[in-house]
């Protein structure tokens, strides 16, 4: 199967430009996006300080439980620790209550998953309704008597090292690796790929170290969202998690403000070259945030945004660009991503910063704009229209440390922003001078053509 | 184990609820033009969706055109007669939509997504793409670059895509499932544009088209504007027949291809299977479940834990209109020789030729299953997606509402049977991915 872009719906957006002539019709006037209520939520926290929300949600009997804890790669004393420490998880264990885990998921109509990011990790388990209080059990086992064996260690480091030797060879890898270290520089949000070495180096002592000191009460939250009974629930999180150390909640330092920079990664014969152009943005408890994400979904981050109608819909240089707001704590970015044909790589630089300028110089309009909001408010109700979406939603609002109503109010935010924020946000944070890029390329071919692009031929 | 099904068949019965849909939600009609439609009612959002699905895929093609397809899933957006380029998007996402679609070796299907009062907007866009689609000469150019760097994208990201192509071109000498769903590189470069013109009139016809609403939206509502805006787009000829069988192999076939920036042997094995009206289709889809779904799964738990040959495993079994292929595919550890482990998966498949699976084996690929299916049906995307796939593919959305009684008949000695029938050298290609040429010093 072959999809026209698969990850449209975990974008985020923005373009600007002026519309081609060659419309032949004018859209309808976009209407008011329709009304929306994000699910309600009831949140306590235990003795040993473990939040704990509870999302009473849909109609199918069928229940999500996610542990959130402050632990990613940013921890990492060895290079991908928390990948393997949290990848352990779910493998048997010397703990008798660690064992078949697999099985004893798989009897609730589920499976133990775990996921690790820069800043935080978690443990899910989605189950039949009637056995949410077993999964809870479950999870809660999991970490409690966390006890893998070393031939276990071992097998999760080496398939861990081999995905991230593929990782480091491909043209993303090698552009995601080279644009993370000129953005945040020595800062753990560099994230370089971990070697082999530093993989198989892992010990016992570092994943037992790591779930021990960060998986705690005061640096998780623990989310149960569908369909289940509220008070059974409670008490059932009561009794499974009392076993949690308070621990402390995890901070996290700012980064260096990066510098602009250009690099050039050889890639020998390389059919496509891969782009990176971008440069750090205010987070989303500042003020410009939302309109800066309004923006962002104008520019790159839709089919129809500007940058995407040229390079890829009048142009053909590329399948799959896109512009993103990549969030972390005390970090954002804005960057746009393209893997373009070699021969056109110096025009489609070109047309993205053209893209840029035009926004910066001339705005948008009102009516243009209305439209990139209705399909932000769209897409905001799509992203709550699931167990594990609303569960991602709450969590990013705690992670960044947002008001409580941030959810309920974020679509009339959204209808705030006026061209005038949108022109005077693309041009105080996309200055061109400040960005850093990065080409990962045929150096028989590419190199030239940046020349002769920065000289200005 | 057993309990767990019955309970799960006790719950459908039991809660009224949105996920609980029966085949008495389904409302059917079918246009002047032959266009069917099928609508669900669901208010659990404001929004709806339509999903569009197109009897046109990768096997409707013939060498030459091969890729066509695929190809038209992208010219569908770019411009017709009221909305000229980018209009479709454009015009999508101000109304608060979103869209996606998708083409494979059976289908291509169109994925949008919509507040319900956008419903006539979305009628009316698809309508005109259909009727009026603006083949245009300089958009067909660049969008051959776009589908052009689509292809090398997915060969150099994906060993399983780049294996796929070679092994399928293997399995199947005739049918038209040989070539992949994205084309030969060659006619991607050199359709015409009389060869498109032809292409949409004959497949892009409203006799060739399922239809589903699923939403927030009322019948009465959906059959006006059908009538409207769908119901004056003339029906054409009934496309051409696909009549060619696939001759039966009788011998393994084995394909080796090469990849620099492979770090381990990929191994992909693909068997000839029936198509999914066969009565073996839902026993196939459970010995699937059985070899490599979760990590408590035959393959997984011999080859990657115990044995620890494979760090990845996995089935592939595709719903088919004629009959396609069963895939298993694996990625060798670290110093693992790959026909080490070829002959530790082909040693697992013995077993269940010869010995069969447990009763207790069988009941929790049943369960997962019924939750998967639970899952699908939980959105009204994933309703839509999975009625029309059941309507396309059976014939008959009604297929759907039968799923769980067909899962729960299958019994251990059909799995083993159609292990033994299907899961034999004879039938197989095997395909090896490596980083190096496979070349010996008595090679020429």
């Amino acid at each position: 199967m072959i999809m026209r872009c698969r990850q449209l719906v975990a974008l985020c957006f923005v373009t600007t430009l002026s519309l081609p002539a060659l419309a032949q019709s004018t859209p309808p006037p976009p209407g008011k996006p329709a009304p929306f209520e994000v699910p309600a939520t009831q949140t306590f926290t235990l003795e040993n300080g473990l939040a704990v929300t509870l999302i009473p949600y849909g109609s199918i009997p069928k229940t999500t439980v996610r542990l959130y804890t402050r632990v990613g790669n940013v921890h990492d004393t060895r290079g991908g620790l928390a990948d393997v420490a949290y990848n352990l998880i779910s493998e048997d264990g010397s703990h008798p209550k660690t064992q078949h885990s697999a099985d004893k998921a798989a009897a609730m109509g589920g499976e133990v998953t775990t996921s690790v990011t820069e800043a935080y990790s978690t443990v899910e388990i989605s189950v039949l309704s009637e056995h949410t209080t077993k999964a809870l059990d479950l999870m809660s086992d999991l970490l409690a008597h966390y006890s893998p064996t070393q031939d276990t260690l071992t097998r999760v480091s080496e398939t861990f090292a081999r995905n991230m030797s593929i990782r480091a060879t491909s043209p993303n890898g090698q552009a995601s690796q080279a644009f993370g270290k000129a953005m945040f520089g020595d800062h753990p949000y560099a994230m370089p790929i971990p070697s082999q070495d530093d993989i198989m180096a892992i010990t016992l002592e570092d994943v037992n170290g790591l779930i021990k000191q960060h998986v705690t009460a005061n640096n998780s939250h623990l989310y149960i969202s569908g369909v289940f009974d509220t008070s059974a629930t409670q008490q059932a999180v009561m009794d499974a998690f009392a076993w949690m150390q308070s621990g402390t909640k995890n901070t996290f330092s700012t980064p260096a403000v990066a510098q602009p920079s250009q690099h050039f990664v050889e890639r020998p014969d390389a059919p496509q070259s891969e782009l990176r152009l971008g440069l750090q943005v205010p987070g989303p408890e500042h003020k410009d945030f939302v309109a800066l994400d309004v923006m962002n979904t104008l520019l790159g981050g839709s089919f129809s945004s500007r940058i995407t109608s040229n390079i890829r819909e009048d142009k053909g240089y590329t399948y799959s660009p896109r512009s993103s707001l990549r969030v972390l704590p005390n970090a954002a970015y804005w960057a746009q991503g393209a893997a373009v044909t070699a021969e056109h790589t110096a025009d489609s630089l070109s047309e993205i910063r053209k893209e840029i300028a035009l926004l910066q110089a001339d705005g948008v309009s009102d009516e243009e704009l209305r439209g990139f909001k209705n399909y932000m408010s769209g897409l905001f109700v799509l992203r709550n229209s699931s167990r594990g979406g609303v569960i991602s939603q709450l969590w990013y609002q705690e992670l960044h440390n947002l008001p409580d109503d941030r959810l309920s109010k974020l679509m009339g935010m959204i209808d705030a922003v006026q061209p005038a924020d949108v022109k005077r946000v693309a041009n105080q944070y996309l200055p061109l001078d400040n960005m850093i890029r990065v080409v990962v390329g045929d150096p028989a071919t590419v190199p030239a053509q940046l020349e002769a692009l920065d000289s200005g031929e | 184990m057993k309990r767990l099904f019955y309970a799960l068949c006790v719950m459908a019965a039991a809660i009224p609820s949105a996920w609980a849909i029966t085949a008495k939600d389904i409302h059917t009609f079918t246009l002047d033009n032959g266009m069917q439609i099928m609508v669900l009612e669901d208010h659990s959002i404001p929004n709806a969706n339509m999903y569009l699905f197109w009897r046109v895929g990768s096997r409707n093609e013939y060498p030459g055109i091969t890729g066509l397809s695929h190809f038209f899933e992208h010219m569908m957006f770019n411009g017709s007669k009221n909305y000229g380029p980018k209009m479709f998007d454009r015009t999508m996402e101000a109304a608060g939509g979103s869209n996606n679609a998708y083409t494979t070796e059976n289908s291509t299907v169109y994925t949008d997504w919509f507040p319900t009062e956008a419903l006539e907007t979305i009628f009316k866009l698809e309508a005109d793409r259909i009727q009026y689609l603006d083949i245009d000469p300089q958009v067909v150019e660049s969008e051959r670059g776009v589908v052009t760097s689509e292809r090398s994208t997915g060969l150099e990201n994906s060993n399983f895509r780049f294996l796929w192509q070679e092994v399928k071109g293997a399995a199947f000498r005739a049918h038209p499932y040989s070539w992949p769903v994205i084309g030969h590189a060659s006619d991607i470069a050199n359709w015409s544009l009389e060869d498109l013109k032809q292409y949409h009139k004959t497949y892009y016809a409203p006799n060739n088209a399922l239809v589903v609403i699923a939403g927030d939206v009322k019948l009465d509502n959906v059959k006006a504007l059908a009538k409207k805006h769908f119901g004056p787009i003339p029906a054409q000829a009934p496309p051409r027949e696909v009549h060619t069988v696939e001759p039966q192999q009788i011998g393994e076939r084995r394909v080796y291809a090469h990849k620099p920036s492979v770090s381990t042997p990929n191994l992909m094995m693909a068997f000839h299977v029936p198509q999914t009206q066969h009565q073996d289709y839902y026993a196939l889809a459970m010995l699937s479940d059985i070899l490599a779904t979760g990590n408590s799964s035959r393959l997984m738990r011999a080859l990657v834990f115990e044995q620890q040959v494979a760090t990845q495993v996995f089935t592939y079994f595709p719903m088919s209109i004629d009959p396609n292929l069963f895939y298993l595919y694996a990625v060798a550890a670290n110093g693992v020789d790959v026909n080490t482990l070829e002959k530790a998966m082909i040693s697992e498949l013995n077993n269940i030729a010869k010995n069969g699976v447990s009763a207790q084996e069988l009941e929790k690929v049943k369960n997962a299953r019924l939750v998967s299916f639970y899952n699908d049906m939980s959105t009204i995307n994933g309703k839509a997606n999975t009625l029309g796939n059941y309507a396309f593919y059976f014939g008959d959305y009604a297929a759907l509402f039968d799923a769980p009684k067909q899962y729960e008949n299958v019994t251990v000695e059909d799995i083993q049977r159609v292990a033994r029938t299907y899961l034999r050298k004879a039938n197989r290609t095997v395909g090896i991915l490596g980083s190096q040429e496979d070349s010996h010093e008595t090679d020429l």
